[in-house]
């Protein structure tokens, strides 16, 4: 990058320019950073820039967006020039978030308590009882050590002539904190040098701070801490995995808990622990079905009791989104003067409220250069679904109907300034601009005050406009570097050095939920690779052996294709044939499709993420996502095929060797594993039945391509040679405890894998698992190959008998797992009938 | 007048529910004309915690929870309480809803503060339609509150059949305003969301009927379950509570149970139940003269 391009100065001087002074110069604390980036070159700044671009896919940092269909995850936008911030800034940032922490957790206390502010007319009751995040329950119902607020978090721009503002601040589930942390640590890895040299803040003893005095204030550290997260579909999932596993945190779900007795317990496969700190990630009103919205799924019933009780903390404490609206911007100074006795250090962005004459006054004096928005709507300016418009955009009839509510119902809305954002050096397509950012910056709450954390979140806008600072409208994100005076704090807590290895409590605790998805996790990657194999052996033989391929098809394809538009036993010919395996391989639509069944093992892995190492992540995350996929549009290629599914078998291949490999022998590999076994064992009883439950001439051949499928061919060579008969075919597949593709095998595992688990509590159901398995061994011992030879009337009735029993066997011993270890009950309202 | 009001909600469930926990609004509570004598709520069940308490807006409610399986569950509540005729109001002197909304902008006591809260939209009275144009026909400028109010609950009185067939407890109120049907409670909820989109207080009652009436009165529509309606805040005469569903200023022959911001505030008894499959609801509700 030349130095004249650097040095090009903003076009726009109605922003504040992070990297220059208005004279041109580059301001002293970018200068160091500045050097090294027009001493890269073109080449090498572009070579750290896709690294650091691979890393975050690597890792699967995603921003899940909510609205697209399926709720896909788009990866986490990372710029790596940092956002630089010098000791003197920060410091006036530092004072200002912790007056706005403090305030906050004092509004708080005063709306959940004796509403002072209220009676004494300081703030408009509307602010408070008329927001829908005013959770009347908690009234009187004060949290463990009257501490409302662990974390608080803001964001903050800064005007044109270069002062902060907060555009918003996020107090109820606030989000942030660990795509900020993973921002650090590609960034820092990205400018090793600068990072070393420019004295930058470090992080880890903020997060220490945050994690360890929410933990004090449990009621036995003994006790389990849990970080509750709505689930592998929200927007943030990566993150509440990140942190999680960050801050030594067992990641549940709303159904892992249950509250007894005014305590929250963990539901893992040994019964219930005791939970004494919930770090939340879910918002308030979607916590307790019960006392709150009652249509959630999210939360857990009668954790509001529980608080009450005062038996677990809950951090933050919940009812914080009732001082998160637009309309309390317009109100906080006079609240700061009440509460604090002093003045905002720095100032929202200027709001007011239509609530009184005045305000409607001014409203509609100003609405044509201000942003108009619902007084309670906390959403993200411009994003999805976020009530913000633009006062010039309005049409005619629009202004009328904002005349008319104004007029009803003014309450209900505020009219806001439009402040440009300041502006920050990115490197994009292979060359530096500059783009408008804000930045997020977090607060933690201890005994003796707050502590804010150096550093924080920089969102990037997409585009100049003002609607483009949402994450979901395309904006990327950046490291922030808080430059400290003096040398920085190496603590960490990713390293081994730090006191806090005695709290991690991850890898004991097994909850059931989690259980449930590794089980299933080891079926559909299981099915997964069956699946390819019987496809690539008809692929194969499409060109070559066009009757084998047919006649394959019409055996082993039969189960995927039952919801397709032809059933294959009407498939006459080849043509048909291709046009079936290119639904079966490619349709992303087609419900039995491989495409199908790969994403569901995404879906699976997703949802148990915080379990399974970041390699096995990896593996699976390619496995849906293989580049040399054709088009699902194009002709159907045998040959690309071929090529394709080989590259699957060898990442699934990969895949079971990175569980047999790496995974330690906990519940979480035990599962995965048995899921994987019963699988295997109901595909093999089926593919034998398949191939030689009716004889027919081609038998033979038919089995020497099942051998294949079932990665068996070699041992039968080196045993038979090439000689296909039946009852060695049987044997090898069904009945040999050494071959680790037979039945048997794979029941003699599933015995043994029970018998590793904990035993089953008295509150469970008899051992029904161990019961069918020793069933099922019973019949592959004792069968008798002259009975399974045994042919009537075209059919082989041992055969059928013995492989169905397999088959019904390993259905039961899926549901038997499911009853005996992972609670299933649904959960439902019920209300009186309305009146 | 004297009442004896039971209230009895059985519930059924196909299989066994492993955990329940349930939140009642059962018991009466005191109002300007009616006194609660007691008030008691007997469960069929030895609950495994339970916790009496009066909610945000003073109601008595009973949270309570089960940890062991059951199929069965039946709550009785029995109260006796005494209900007064309430003063004559004349709709001509409440003062007129401009006022209304000016006196709630600077709210200059407890009262009226706590009246704010019910000029925004809640859970089960949000609507999109444009209702604020039906509403607006009963309220043109200068119309005292009340004599507004009361012209209102007439209108949806004559506008909207009363049909136990088309609603249930969770039927959006814009869905009740198009088909212009349903049961009290959607009655009620059309008139607070009317109310609410003229920015005019209004809140949720829920209680009970005589179920047999005096001689020579017309038995009133709802007797024979809980019943629901509406109220507002006129000053000077403070709430006022109006019955959409018979058309008339609620007197002695309604007892008042709780209040809310809608039916979701103070709905009698509701749920949530791990397993059961299915369940089946029953509720009787008997108002006898004591």
């Amino acid at each position: 990058m030349s130095r004249a391009e650097l040095a090009e100065p903003s076009s726009r001087p109605a922003r504040f320019d992070e990297l220059r002074e208005p004279n041109g110069l580059v301001r002293p604390h970018w200068r160091a950073f500045a050097r090294t980036l027009t001493q890269l070159s073109p080449g090498e700044y572009e070579r750290r820039q896709l690294a650091a671009r691979a890393t975050v896919q690597d890792n699967g940092v995603t921003y899940n967006v909510y609205d697209d269909r399926g709720g896909q995850a788009r990866p986490w936008q990372l710029d790596i020039v940092p956002f630089i911030l010098s000791a003197a800034d920060w410091k006036h940032v530092e004072t200002a978030v912790i007056q706005r922490a403090m305030l906050t957790d004092l509004l708080l206390r005063d709306i959940y308590g004796p509403q002072t502010l209220l009676s004494n007319n300081v703030l408009p009751a509307h602010l408070v009882t008329g927001h829908p995040q005013f959770l009347r329950p908690l009234c009187g119902a004060e949290p463990a050590h009257g501490v409302h607020v662990h974390l608080y978090c803001a964001d903050l721009a800064r005007g044109p002539d270069g002062s902060w503002r907060v555009m918003a601040s996020r107090v109820d589930a606030p989000g942030g904190l660990g795509y900020a942390l993973e921002n650090r640590l590609v960034v820092a890895q990205t400018f090793p040098e600068n990072f070393a040299d420019m004295r930058v803040a470090r992080l880890a003893a903020f997060f220490n701070a945050y994690r360890e005095n929410i933990l004090a204030l449990g009621q036995s550290r003994r006790d389990r801490a849990v970080l509750l997260t709505p689930g592998p579909y929200n927007e943030s999932y990566f993150e509440h995995v990140y942190l999680a596993h960050y801050l030594g945190l067992t990641l549940v779900q709303g159904d892992d808990l249950a509250v007894r007795g005014g305590e929250v317990f963990l539901k893992t496969l040994t019964g219930l622990e005791r939970v004494s700190a919930i770090f939340r990630r879910v918002d308030s009103d979607f916590c307790d079905p019960l006392e709150f919205r009652s249509d959630s799924a999210l939360g857990v019933p009668g954790l509001m009791e529980a608080v009450r009780a005062g038996g677990v903390v809950l951090a933050n404490a919940l009812g914080g989104g009732v001082v998160e609206s637009p309309a309390m911007d317009a109100w906080l100074p006079a609240v700061c003067r009440a509460l604090l006795g002093e003045e905002l250090k720095i100032p929202d962005i200027a709001t007011i409220w239509c609530g009184t004459e005045w305000g409607r006054k001014e409203a509609l004096a100003r609405m044509k250069h201000s942003i108009l928005r619902d007084a309670f709507d906390a959403r993200p300016m411009f994003s999805r679904r976020s009530s913000a418009r633009l006062g010039a955009d309005l049409t005619a009839e629009e202004r009328a109907h904002f005349e008319t509510r104004l007029k009803h119902r003014g309450e209900t809305l505020v009219v806001q300034e439009i402040s440009p954002l300041g502006l920050a050096p990115v490197f994009e397509d292979g060359h530096f601009a500059a783009k408008p950012v804000s930045l997020r910056v977090f607060a933690a709450w201890t005994p003796s005050g707050w502590t804010v954390m150096p550093g924080g979140l920089t969102r990037v806008a997409a585009d100049d406009s003002v609607r483009a600072l949402s994450m979901q409208s395309g904006a990327s994100s950046k490291d922030a570097w808080v430059l400290s005076a003096t040398p920085v704090d190496n603590f960490s807590l990713l390293g081994n050095g730090g006191k806090s290895l005695d709290v991690r409590r991850q890898g004991e605790s097994a909850p059931s939920r989690a259980m449930d998805n590794l089980f299933w996790l080891g079926r559909y990657a299981e099915r997964t690779e069956n699946f390819v194999r019987i496809l690539r052996a008809v692929a194969a033989r499409v060109g070559d052996e066009p009757a084998a391929a047919l006649e394959v098809a019409r055996k082993l394809l039969v189960p995927y294709s039952m919801t397709s538009d032809t059933p294959i036993e009407a498939i006459a010919d080849e043509d048909d044939l291709t046009r079936e395996l290119q639904i079966l391989v490619y349709s992303t639509r087609h419900g039995r499709s491989l495409q199908n069944l790969l994403a569901r093992v995404e879906q699976a892995a997703w949802a148990v993420r915080d379990r399974i190492s970041l390699d096995t992540w990896r593996t699976i995350h390619a496995l849906a996502k293989i580049e040399a996929r054709p088009d699902e549009e194009d002709e159907f290629e045998p040959a690309q095929a071929r090529f394709y599914l080989d590259s699957l078998v060898r990442r699934t291949a990969a895949l079971s060797g990175l569980a047999a490999e790496n995974m330690t022998r906990g519940p979480n590999w035990l599962f995965l594993e048995m899921g994987r076994r019963c699988e295997r064992a109901q595909h093999l009883a089926w593919l034998v039945r398949q191939t030689v439950g009716y004889p027919d001439a081609r038998e033979t051949d038919h089995m020497r391509i099942v051998l294949e499928i079932a990665d068996s061919a070699m041992t039968y060579r080196s045993r038979y040679l090439n000689v296909f008969q039946l009852v060695p075919f049987v044997d090898l597949l069904l009945l040999d405890e050494n071959n680790p593709r037979s039945c048997a095998y794979q029941l003699t595992a599933i015995g043994a894998h029970l018998r590793e688990l904990p035993r089953i509590t008295p509150a469970q159901r008899s051992d029904v698992p161990r019961t069918l398995v020793q069933e099922m061994r019973t019949a592959l011992a004792g069968a008798s190959p002259a009975r399974l030879d045994f042919c009537e009337h075209g059919a082989r009735p041992g055969m059928l008998e013995l492989t169905g029993t397999i088959s019904s066997g390993c259905a039961l011993l899926s549901d038997g797992i499911a009853d005996a270890y992972f609670q299933h009950s649904s959960r439902s309202r019920t209300g009186a009938a309305g009146p | 007048m004297d009442y004896l009001v039971t209230h009895r909600t059985t519930y059924r469930y196909v299989q066994d529910v492993s955990h329940s926990w349930h939140l009642a609004h059962l018991r009466l509570r005191d109002t300007a004309n009616q006194k609660v004598a007691s008030s008691e709520i007997a469960i069929s069940l030895e609950p495994d915690s339970i916790a009496s308490r009066t909610d945000y807006f003073g109601n008595p409610v009973e949270w309570f929870a089960f940890d062991r399986p059951h199929t069965l569950l039946e709550i009785l509540a029995e109260s006796r309480v005494t209900v007064e005729r309430p003063p004559e109001r004349p709709s001509r002197e409440s003062l007129t809803h401009e006022r209304v909304r000016a006196l709630l902008e600077n709210p200059p006591d407890a009262e009226a503060r706590d009246a704010v809260q019910y000029i925004f939209d809640s859970p089960m009275t949000a609507f999109k339609s444009d209702i604020a144009e039906y509403a607006g026909e009963s309220f043109p400028p200068g119309r005292p509150m009340l004599a507004g109010a009361e012209e209102l609950m007439n209108r949806i009185h004559c506008d909207f059949r009363y049909d136990t067939s088309v609603t249930d407890a969770t039927t959006p109120v814009d869905r009740v305003f198009e088909i212009r049907a349903g049961v009290c409670q959607d009655l009620a909820h059309v008139a607070i969301a009317a109310m609410r989109s003229l920015g005019l207080p209004a809140r949720y009652v829920s209680g009970y009927l005589l179920t047999r009436p005096p001689p020579g009165m017309p038995r009133l529509v709802g007797a024979d379950a809980s019943h629901a309606w509406f109220s507002v805040w006129a000053p000077p005469f403070g709430w006022v509570d109006l019955d959409p569903t018979n058309d008339v200023i609620v007197g002695e022959t309604h007892v008042t149970s709780s209040w809310g911001r809608d039916y979701g505030d103070v709905a009698p008894v509701a749920g949530i139940i791990l397993g059961g499959h299915d369940h089946m609801v029953d509720v009787g509700v008997d108002v006898i003269p004591a």
